[in-house]
């Protein structure tokens, strides 16, 4: 197993968090990983891309031209990284702000209405929460639990305060996309 | 023990801190800043000082004073700076001081750009500044071998009395992977009894670079010179991928050998007998053991993120025993593992 996943957006929305609490999941999950972040000359407001390897086996370049999975948060991301993803690939993208026509056959197209998901969470931004749930839920790649406890150990003190709300999103992304009472996670999740 | 999840240059910071650093001066560029933030967040509280210097020069010469007195010391920088310390190692090498020197190389010349490259292997390998000096440099290419080879360039500089360089670059720098931070052994090594650390009770010490009597300099030149026979004889150290029955061997170091491994598992997929050979110590060189392997008849190309350096040095180890062919892009360019299998699969 390989998957070489590229996500993108622009810078602030949480794309390197995204690929950091994938990345570390994955590592909880005993698997191969690297993440290597678009760096330097990007700013606020600019394009922010993270590409993350994991397989069950020694990875070798980090950087690849191809991904497998494409995560996409904004317009400028979509049209650029788009036509690059493998044919056979999986294309997730936020459907409330994404709205280029970038049309394929030969690839899966999943639309998540992160704006829909984070409504009922009192002006919650964490649209990068709600992909990452989408992400586990259609890829099957690291466990969510895995993806938890990633979140408890990397997450910043001073950012404590977020950590439910951000597991509760991440739950919700996750139950848009798969077939279980969103109730019983919820449960599960306070317990 | 458990893996712990870090970017390459803040492993690097922290095993250095591990290994005993005191001492850290530089002045920030990208793509190594990480290694200068995360020393100032974190070396104070383990007792020792960080010092944002006033420029590159300024930086390496602290080093020089850190390094006089005793004191395990590093800086770091990105190609341009390095380029900057030249004449600050060279000092380091003719007093023959220990010092620690991070190279995160990034595309040039000049300014250049911001991407990976390995275009300062001539800078590094033959020796930047004037003079006849060799820096031991170490090539780690994962970020648990940042770990372990930073530790160990701090013994290796103590051991020799020489700066030691380490060689990466922006990707290496730049990305996360899991490692394991395996605790700092210190092995046996000789008291600084030449530090200038407090003279009472014994006669002054004299650190200098400067040796103007008759045949003083020739006669320091000659320990230099056996220092470095020492460390081709005992600290050459190089790593192999399917070279026992290889009739191609691809050769590359950092983070193009991550690349070619890669393009070397593919090819054996397809049947094709080649291997890997990458060198982990730049200097001293594996020249022997490229020698031993050209005259078993194999055929080389050197991969690298640069013009053609590595390749001359391969070159000199072949001594015209077999075929050596170069694959490579300069300013920045990274080549990815399918374009490298394409140019391979017709030359095996």
């Amino acid at each position: 197993m390989k998957k070489r996943v590229i996500i993108a957006g622009s810078g602030g929305q949480g794309i390197l968090f995204f690929g950091q609490l994938l990345t570390y999941a994955a590592m909880l999950d005993g698997l191969e990983v690297t993440c290597f972040p678009s760096y330097g000359a990007e700013m606020r407001g600019g394009t922010a891309n993270c590409t993350v390897i994991i397989s069950d086996s020694v990875i070798g370049s980090p950087v690849i031209r191809n991904p497998d999975i494409l995560v996409v948060l904004n317009d400028a991301s979509y049209i650029r990284f788009s036509e690059k993803l493998s044919s056979g690939g999986i294309l997730i993208y936020d459907s409330s702000v994404v709205n280029s026509g970038v049309h394929r056959e030969d690839i899966k197209t999943i639309k998540v209405p992160a704006n829909d998901i984070l409504s009922s969470f009192n002006g919650a931004r964490s649209a990068n929460m709600a992909m990452l749930g989408a992400f586990i839920a259609v890829t099957e790649i690291v466990e969510i639990d895995s993806v938890f406890r990633a979140l408890d150990e990397i997450t910043p003190s001073r950012r404590r305060a977020s950590l439910d709300v951000n597991k509760a999103i991440i739950m919700k992304g996750y139950s848009s996309l798969y077939d279980v009472p969103l109730n019983t996670l919820e449960g599960n999740l306070k317990g | 023990m458990n893996k712990a999840l870090m970017k390459g240059n803040e492993a690097l910071a922290l095993a250095a801190i591990h290994a005993g650093c005191k001492f850290y001066a530089g002045y920030p560029i990208t793509p190594q800043n990480e290694i200068p933030e995360y020393m100032s967040r974190t070396l104070p509280a383990w007792g020792g000082a960080f010092v944002q210097a006033e420029s590159e020069i300024a930086a390496i010469n602290m080093v020089f004073g850190a390094s006089a007195c005793g004191a395990r010391a590093m800086t770091s920088s990105s190609s341009p700076g390095i380029s900057l310390k030249q004449e600050g190692i060279s000092f380091l090498a003719g007093a023959e001081l220990p010092a620690v020197i991070v190279n995160m190389q990034r595309g040039g010349p000049g300014l250049g750009n911001i991407s990976a490259s390995q275009a300062d292997y001539f800078q590094a390998v033959k020796g930047g500044g004037h003079g006849d000096y060799r820096l031991l440099v170490l090539a780690p290419f994962t970020v648990q071998e940042i770990w372990d080879l930073t530790m160990l360039a701090f013994d290796k500089a103590d051991e020799y009395r020489n700066p030691v360089m380490i060689l990466g670059d922006s990707i290496l720098g730049q990305m996360m992977e899991p490692f394991i931070p395996t605790p700092y052994m210190k092995p046996a090594l000789p008291e600084k009894t030449w530090a200038l650390n407090g003279c009472a009770g014994r006669q002054p010490n004299v650190v200098k670079s400067l040796f103007v009597g008759e045949g003083e300099l020739e006669e320091k030149n000659y320990v230099l010179q056996d220092k470095y026979r020492r460390m081709k004889a005992k600290d050459v150290r190089f790593q192999t991928q399917d070279i026992e029955d290889a009739e191609l061997i691809v050769v590359s170091f950092g983070i193009a050998a991550r690349i070619s491994t890669e393009a070397v598992s593919m090819l054996r997929k397809t049947g094709k007998r080649v291997g890997h050979f990458r060198p982990i110590t730049l200097f001293p060189f594996p020249e022997k053991q490229i020698h031993d392997l050209a005259r078993r008849g194999a055929k080389f190309i050197a991969v690298e993120l640069n013009a053609g350096q590595m390749v001359e040095d391969v070159r000199l180890a072949v001594n015209g025993k077999s075929e050596v062919l170069f694959y490579g892009r300069p300013g920045g360019g990274v080549i990815t593992p399918e374009e490298l299998y394409d140019r391979l699969k017709d030359e095996c």
